[in-house]
């Protein structure tokens, strides 16, 4: 990893979060004590809600071609996802609950021509986030997103690898030239280092549509 | 009015932090200048594509040296200075943005070096603002928008707003008064945000409430509601509802899209996004713009030895011109654009002629004056004497893809193909962009076309494959066709439908006099055979309309004076149109047997078939038919000349129908002792006789502007760095085939492409990343996307691949590729990238292995050639961080 490298990513984990806003927006009145954020997050932060959303408090997102819901049968993975996009750091924005997924909305939607990008948390500061056992996804797995028009768009895993942090943005943002529709989830992975307080690698998962 | 920039009040401390933290890592602010310089410059500027095109009207006037910002936005091509001394950028140094900053000095030596390239030809407006980076500035309306990531409820989102200025201008809460705006403002927003409209003073009468457009109502009632007085909006479909009885603030939905929703203005949003301009009161900031256009160049021949160097790499997209008569007589000619690439540009023989032009190359594909070309035209040009000699898609054009246009090209080339698709003027044409049109008019053929299956005077073969339009008009065949095989036609041998689009095929004001013979099936003397050939076909249409056919026609079985065959199996065609037509073939057999012979038509499907023959004539006598149809009987076809008395009635006449409703004025001819024949036709030359076989070619001169035809010229080659061996291997690039060498539009220094020594480079050329029609997300490309072709000779040979970029920095960047199949953008696996020095300059160093055939292959084929486009990309945003460690914060 060149020295431009480290001091980027530990630049990223480390430097202050410029906190001019979180980016909830209550939408309606909600008995729940928990409303999951609904709207395209423009700040990362260091302390991501770890609370369980309840799922019947969620919230359709208004347009409804939009990823709501995501499953991974393989590793029990079912989970809400929220818009993400560049945060303040010039980074993919994370989202603002580590068992919400992120589906980064400059990426092509889900089941659409093209590459489209989902990321989510291993873990927070204290549990573990949705994506902690993507590690354990094999490859012919089966994944699906389900549109907020109730529309389910089904993927299978092509492929699944650890790559370190100086070339996970050239891997996480390539498309195989055979597949039409791609999606890469991606989610921290290899080895977390306390004086960067941050993971060196990054775990991607490739899949297609079927 | 504040007349100095401020930012909102409510906000600043927080800001301020922001503010100050974004500042160390060189985020803009707003500062004033020192001074107000001006920009000037708004030349009309035009050059060649792909050619640096110097831009040196564009300069900065002022007082003093003081720091300057410019901002230079192309659409199409790409800028680059080659002296940068003293700027400083933001984002790249090159490509369709380039911003920079530094002492007025110092950015006029630069923009003294600006030049402009761009891949293709086309118009395009280069704009030159004295701007800060990061300011998002409209050139169109001369606003400013600002995009404030802090949460706030509406009214102190307004308050806010209102209480800043930029360059003179108040700001505003954003108010949308256009579909161009709204293109401009959309893409800047990161989250939701509050706009500038409201619903609070009367329920579902939204109006605009801050700017200049202040209490102008633009909508009226809810989601079903309308714009007032021509407004523009952009609501959410279901919005705005009033959920709840309380959303009377507009707010932009980010990951919608950006439209509209009204929202709880008591509520927050994570931002708001000021505007800054107004009638009489824009922010003061000089821009100019300047006016480009690039077209590709002309390339003039004069004699058959530059018709043989008629590139195939350098030329394919090239307007050419005979500058006068060409003699081709003893030259064993090569057919250019016969293997992989396609001739795109317009040949133009300005009305002089080719003579004795052959190309006897019985074995291959493709053969004729082009191989293959692709949306090109052809016109104005004469071929007299000579031959063509080939396997299959033989013709003046070989095969035709996409569209093509001849014009005014007359042949009487002896042409002449063993297997399929052999045609006068093209053997195979094949229509695959939708909505396309292709046109063949005021062209002729008098030589003989002998072929087996597909053979035609004009066109061997038509295939619509993509749902378009192919006009064959004001055309005619009179040398005489023959063939062994099914599929025979005086003009086509055969027209298909493989596309579930509308395809059309049309037939005007044309005819046939020559014969037409085979000793199979499917014989006509304007079409041999039609039909479609997808399951899943949709509308086809073939049209036949004042035309006629009069050589006799000859074939086993399925033979007509017009059609051998109309709709038959395997599908039906779906509207077959016969009108004000007219056939004095003799239809004869070469079987002892022969089925489905008619004056007209063969056999034809009906059923299925939308038949609408009208007005239509077939010579009883002359034709030898008793009935206009082998099969079932076609309505609208009259039989004349029942009696033998009237054999003439179509010669010296234009009022015996159908000649009534032919154009004598314009059109056709009236002939004493023949029948009609076409006006708006340059008489083409006699046949001259057949060439003896005994004639030896004497060798064709040689010269080699390209003298290891790499597709780049000897003279750029040898200029390359290092005395021309710019991959410094220790030979000079020009007498590598496997090495090419020549200047990147994009970075205006030198790239040297490298394979194995057993690898023949035949094209390359390096396009500015936004040519593609898909952006790369997550990357730039700051020296462009470099494609290239090359053979290796073995199928599936893997070789390695050696980039040199000159004046490239390579410590940031990635190695990625393009690939046009599906648009897409991947990493290149196992690549390597390192700095050298060559020559005292440091080149970025790219190496990757491709096998042919393989996943990085863009052709997708083991064929022995590989095709590549490949790029050194730089990271525009970084990864997520997804991982906090969880309980190992604790340990």
């Amino acid at each position: 990893m060149r020295l431009w490298q480290r001091i980027a990513i530990g630049g990223v984990a480390g430097v202050l979060c410029l906190t001019v806003g979180i980016a909830y927006k209550r939408r309606h009145t909600s008995t729940s004590p928990v409303n999951p954020e609904v709207g395209a997050v423009v700040v990362s932060t260091k302390t991501p809600d770890e609370t369980v959303p309840q799922k019947r408090a969620y919230q359709a997102l208004p347009s409804g071609t939009q990823p709501e819901e995501i499953v991974i049968p393989s590793i029990n993975v079912d989970g809400f996802v929220q818009r993400v996009g560049i945060d303040q750091n010039s980074q993919v924005a994370v989202p603002t609950n580590i068992h919400l997924a992120g589906w980064f909305a400059q990426s092509q939607q889900p089941g659409d021509k093209g590459l489209s990008i989902i990321d989510g948390h291993l873990d927070g500061l204290h549990t573990d986030g949705i994506f902690r056992h993507l590690v354990d996804v094999k490859v012919g797995d089966p994944i699906k997103i389900t549109l907020g028009d109730g529309t389910v768009r089904a993927f299978t895993v092509m492929s699944v690898q650890t790559v370190l942090n100086a070339d996970v943005a050239n891997i996480l943002f390539s498309q195989d030239p055979a597949v039409v529709s791609q999606l890469n989830l991606v989610t921290c992975g290899g080895t977390y280092v306390k004086t960067d307080k941050g993971y060196d690698s990054r775990f991607v998962v490739m899949a297609r549509l079927n | 009015m504040n007349p100095q920039s401020t930012l909102p009040r409510k906000a600043l401390n927080i800001a301020t932090l922001a503010v100050f933290l974004l500042s160390l890592l060189g985020a803009p602010t707003f500062t004033r200048a020192d001074s107000d310089p001006t920009i000037t410059g708004g030349a009309t500027l035009s050059g060649l594509y792909n050619v640096a095109l110097p831009v040196t009207d564009i300069r900065i006037n002022g007082t003093g040296n003081p720091i300057v910002p410019i901002r230079l936005t192309v659409g199409s091509g790409s800028l680059v200075m080659t002296t940068t001394t003293g700027l400083t950028f933001t984002g790249s140094p090159a490509g369709s943005l380039v911003q920079f900053r530094g002492t007025l000095s110092d950015d006029n030596a630069a923009l003294a070096t600006l030049t402009y390239t761009r891949g293709s030809i086309g118009s395009d407006t280069l704009r030159a603002t004295i701007i800060e980076p990061g300011i998002n500035y409209d050139s169109d309306n001369g606003h400013v928008y600002l995009v404030v990531s802090t949460v706030d409820d509406w009214a102190t989102a307004k308050a806010a707003a209102d209480a800043t200025s930029f360059k003179g201008a108040g700001g505003y809460l954003v108010t949308l008064t256009s579909a161009a705006e709204s293109a401009f403002v959309v893409p800047l927003l990161t989250s939701d945000a509050w706009m500038g409209s409201s619903d609070a003073a009367v329920e579902g009468e939204w109006r605009w409430v801050d700017g200049p457009e202040n209490s102008t109502q633009f909508w009226s009632g809810n989601n079903s509601g309308s714009t007032v007085g021509g407004q523009y909006a952009n609501w959410n479909p279901s919005e705005p509802n009033n959920s709840g009885g309380n959303e009377n603030c507009g707010e932009f939905q980010y990951g919608s899209g950006g439209v509209w929703n009204d929202f709880g203005c008591a509520l927050t949003q994570p931002a708001y996004v000021v505007e800054y301009g107004a009638p009489g009161q824009l922010p003061a900031i000089s821009t100019v713009t300047d006016s480009i256009t690039t077209s590709y160049p002309t390339k003039t021949i004069s004699s058959c030895s530059d018709l043989q160097n008629f590139n195939e790499a350098a030329d394919q997209l090239d307007t050419v011109v005979l500058t006068n008569d060409i003699d081709c007589t003893g030259v064993d000619y090569q057919v250019p654009f016969s293997s992989g690439t396609t001739y795109k540009g317009t040949f133009d023989g300005a009305y002089h002629t080719i003579t004795g032009l052959t190309a006897n190359h019985s074995a291959d594909n493709f053969v004729g004056f082009l191989g293959k070309v692709q949306g090109a035209t052809i016109k104005n040009v004469t071929f007299d004497g000579g031959s063509l000699t080939g396997s299959s898609d033989v013709g003046i054009i070989g095969t035709a893809i996409s569209t093509v246009t001849m014009h005014n090209v007359h042949t009487n080339l002896i042409v002449s193909g063993s297997q399929q698709d052999v045609g006068g003027l093209i053997g195979y044409l094949h229509p695959t962009v939708r909505g396309s049109t292709s046109v063949i008019e005021y062209c002729s053929n008098t030589g003989t076309v002998t072929g087996s299956v597909n053979t035609g005077g004009l066109i061997g073969w038509v295939l619509d494959d993509g749902g378009s339009s192919t006009m064959i008009r004001k055309d005619f065949s009179t040398g005489n066709i023959s063939s062994t095989d099914v599929n025979t036609g005086g003009l086509v041998g055969k027209v298909s439908y493989a596309s579930h689009f509308v395809g059309l095929v049309t037939i005007q004001d044309s005819y046939t006099s020559g014969s037409v013979s085979s000793s199979s099936q499917h014989v006509g003397g304007l079409i041999g055979s039609g039909d479609t050939l997808s399951p899943n076909a949709g509308l086809e249409i073939l049209t036949v309309q004042r035309s006629y056919s009069s050589g006799a026609v000859r074939g086993s079985d399925y033979v007509g004076g017009l059609f051998g065959s109309a709709a038959l199996d395997p599908i039906r065609l779906s509207h077959f149109n016969l009108a004000d037509t007219f056939t004095t073939s003799a239809v004869t057999a070469t079987a002892d047997s022969p089925s489905f012979f008619g004056g007209v038509v063969g056999d034809y499907e009906t059923g299925a078939v939308a038949i609408t023959p009208n007005n239509n004539y077939y010579d009883q006598t002359q034709t030898l038919m008793a009935s206009d149809a082998g099969g079932n009987a076609l309505s609208g076809v009259t039989a004349v000349n029942t009696d033998g008395t009237d054999g003439s009635r179509y010669k010296n006449n234009s009022s015996n129908a159908p000649l009534n409703s032919w154009d004598f004025s314009t059109i056709w001819n009236i002939n004493a002792d023949t029948y009609p024949t076409l006006i708006a036709i340059i008489p083409p030359p006699a046949p001259t006789p057949t060439p003896t076989p005994s004639q030896t070619p004497t060798p064709t001169p040689t010269i080699t502007p390209d003298a290891d035809s790499d597709g780049i010229s000897t003279t750029i080659e040898n200029a390359a760095p290092n005395g021309g061996d710019a991959n410094n291997d220790g030979t000079v690039d020009s007498t590598e085939a496997n090495v090419a060498s020549y200047i990147n539009p994009v970075t205006g220094q030198y790239v040297s492409v490298q394979l194995n020594s057993s690898c023949s480079i035949s094209a390359t050329n390096v396009a500015a990343a936004s040519e593609k029609p898909v952006k790369d997300v997550a990357f730039s490309y700051p020296a462009g996307l470099l494609n290239y072709t090359a053979s290796c000779g073995t199928s599936g040979y893997t070789a390695t691949v050696t980039l040199y970029y000159y004046g490239v920095d390579s410590s940031k960047l990635v190695a990625r590729k393009y690939d046009a199949r599906n648009q897409s953008y991947s990493a290149l696996p196992s690549a390597t990238i390192s700095q050298v020095t060559i020559a005292g300059q440091s080149v970025a160093k790219l190496v990757y292995q491709i096998t042919d055939g393989g996943a990085l292959d863009e052709d997708g084929a083991a064929n022995g050639v590989i095709v590549d486009p490949v790029g050194l990309a730089l990271s525009t945003f970084g990864i997520p961080n997804t991982g906090l460690g969880g309980s190992q914060n604790r340990e």
